[in-house]
């Protein structure tokens, strides 16, 4: 029982231990390329107005936003590994995390004597394959189709209208404005 | 009001007796899900304003009335929950102000906050393991390896895990009530076939707004309201929606805490402290209890007129310190079970 033990604490370490190291030689610096690849940089909300006699539309964009732009787009927010927005940190932290669950996990189900404990066992086995199968069946899905703006109201599809734009950081905004000329009643 | 005390005083009742209960309180459901899918930020602003205060103060008075005179057992139980709350308490509010002496990045924040969640889960489940050593039948040491898997998650994603707390904490009321219906099976049963029809309105409520555009409105104070809601984190769904479905989980977490917890714990008046065991006992503390409970009165009044003089900057600071009843009310739930 004592060796069983020793060797279940060894491996439950090696276990602990192998999400640090793997993140630290799966690390790799940013390549060139990955500049090429489209990156969110932020989200928010946008407010698009139409205002008199403008010479150039207007692009607002909040101070905070811009700080979040700009962090993002240096690559100061997150780290290389675990997808975008995911820094090695936390990559290190949550394997860890995860590692001891298991191992904490396992000690308890060998622990176990009695039937209803096997039980909970098996319900939280299937629910782990539940949230695995669902996990890869979502994955690669869209953002979804259902747009909760009234944005679509501003143009028909297809149309496309070009013009100078000017583009304002506001710090104290809380949202993005595209202000944009109007047409006067003179129709000018 | 006088005959509603009598009935849910009693310990049993007829169910048909309490039909009409059980239908007030669905249809003062379906009112509150009404107003905060018309105008969720108008209601979610006179609902905190209103209610905010009021709803931490019986929250004091309930749990007071629960600790019990000696500790015994439950020393180390105690002794863990009020060093948790006081620690988690202190760190969270001193996030912001590292955040802003050190100037940390994006990812320092996330990474603070990441923590700052893992130690509120561990806490938990420290809680809930000794809670299960009170008693030679239980082993809840599962709770470890299962809040390990919960910080995994954390550390992946904390801003789901906040704004999961932000949803769950109206709700844990509604599991105390439950608790506290416990001697009454009438009277739980009715509450039950109301609870379940918090989902059915809260379908109803996703039906009828999932397309609707963001509320109106670009100042900050309603930023500040969607943001809590989550409207950052799902920014494809509609912040509408998402306001609308915590202002209405919030006006149910206080409908619960003002009305239906004070007549089911059978707490008696308000100012009447002399059931309260920590009062009761010889050697307890009168003097102790009753002025926190004015203190407690005061802080409220100050509240009202805090958020009459500036609602936005009240607001932000009710939320931060707001924390300590939340963390209290975990504690309190364990010690039902």
């Amino acid at each position: 029982m004592k060796t069983w033990t020793s060797a279940v604490a060894a491996a439950a370490l090696a276990f602990a231990l192998a999400p640090v190291v793997l993140a630290r030689f799966n690390a790799r610096a940013p390549h060139p390329r990955d500049n090429a690849i489209a990156t969110v940089v932020g989200r928010g909300s946008i407010r698009m107005v139409a205002e008199k006699n403008l010479d150039v539309a207007r692009l607002e964009i909040p101070g905070w936003l811009a700080e979040d732009m700009k962090s993002d787009a240096t690559g100061s927010a997150a780290g290389s590994i675990g997808g975008p927005g995911i820094s090695p940190m936390q990559t290190v932290a949550s394997g860890v995390s995860l590692s001891l669950a298991l191992v904490l996990g396992g000690l308890w189900l060998r622990r176990a004597k009695s039937g209803p404990r096997r039980q909970v066992v098996g319900v939280v086995l299937a629910g782990a394959v539940l949230v695995g199968a669902g996990g890869v069946a979502t994955a690669n899905l869209g953002p979804a189709p259902r747009y909760s703006g009234n944005l679509t109201k501003a143009m028909s599809p297809g149309a496309e209208l070009q013009g100078p734009l000017q583009i304002v950081i506001v710090p104290d905004a809380t949202e993005v404005r595209l202000v944009v000329p109007a047409q006067s009643a003179k129709g000018d | 009001v006088s005959s509603a005390v009598d009935i849910v005083r009693a310990p049993s009742a007829r169910g048909g007796a309490l039909a009409p209960y059980t239908a007030g309180a669905v249809g003062l459901a379906v009112v509150a899900a009404a107003l905060a899918g018309w105008a969720p930020i108008q209601f979610s602003i006179v609902t905190v304003l209103l209610f905010a205060g009021p709803h931490n103060w019986i929250e004091l008075r309930y749990f007071l009335s629960r600790l019990p005179a000696r500790l015994g057992r439950s020393r180390s139980f105690f002794t863990t929950a009020f060093a948790g709350i006081a620690m988690l308490a202190v760190l969270r509010s001193a996030l912001p102000i590292a955040e802003h002496a050190w100037g940390w990045s994006e990812s320092g924040w996330v990474a603070a906050t990441a923590a700052w969640d893992s130690l509120f889960v561990l806490w938990v489940a420290a809680l809930v393991f000794l809670r299960g050593r009170q008693s030679s039948r239980r082993d809840w040491s599962w709770a470890f390896p299962v809040a390990f898997a919960v910080v995994a998650g954390i550390w992946l994603a904390p801003a789901y895990f906040d704004l999961g707390l932000v949803y769950l904490h109206p709700l844990v009321a509604l599991w105390l009530l439950d608790r506290e219906l416990r001697g009454r099976p009438e009277w739980r049963k009715a509450y039950r076939s109301a609870v379940a029809c918090i989902p059915v309105i809260l379908v109803a409520l996703w039906w009828q707004l999932a397309g609707s555009p963001p509320p109106s409105g670009g100042d900050a104070l309603t930023l500040r309201i969607t943001q809590h809601a989550g409207a950052e984190i799902f920014p494809y769904g509609s912040s509408h929606l998402l306001v609308a479905t915590h202002t209405f989980l919030e006006m149910v977490h206080y409908g619960v805490w003002l009305v239906a917890i004070p007549l089911a714990a059978r707490l008696g008046a308000p100012w009447r402290v002399d059931a309260i065991p920590l009062v009761r006992r010889r050697d307890g503390w009168p003097q102790t209890i009753r002025a926190a409970l004015v203190l407690g009165a005061f802080a409220v009044v100050v509240l009202w007129i805090a958020f009459l003089g500036d609602y936005a900057a009240t607001r932000d600071a009710y939320f931060t310190l707001a924390l300590v009843h939340v963390l209290a009310e975990i504690p309190f739930v364990l010690r039902t079970l």
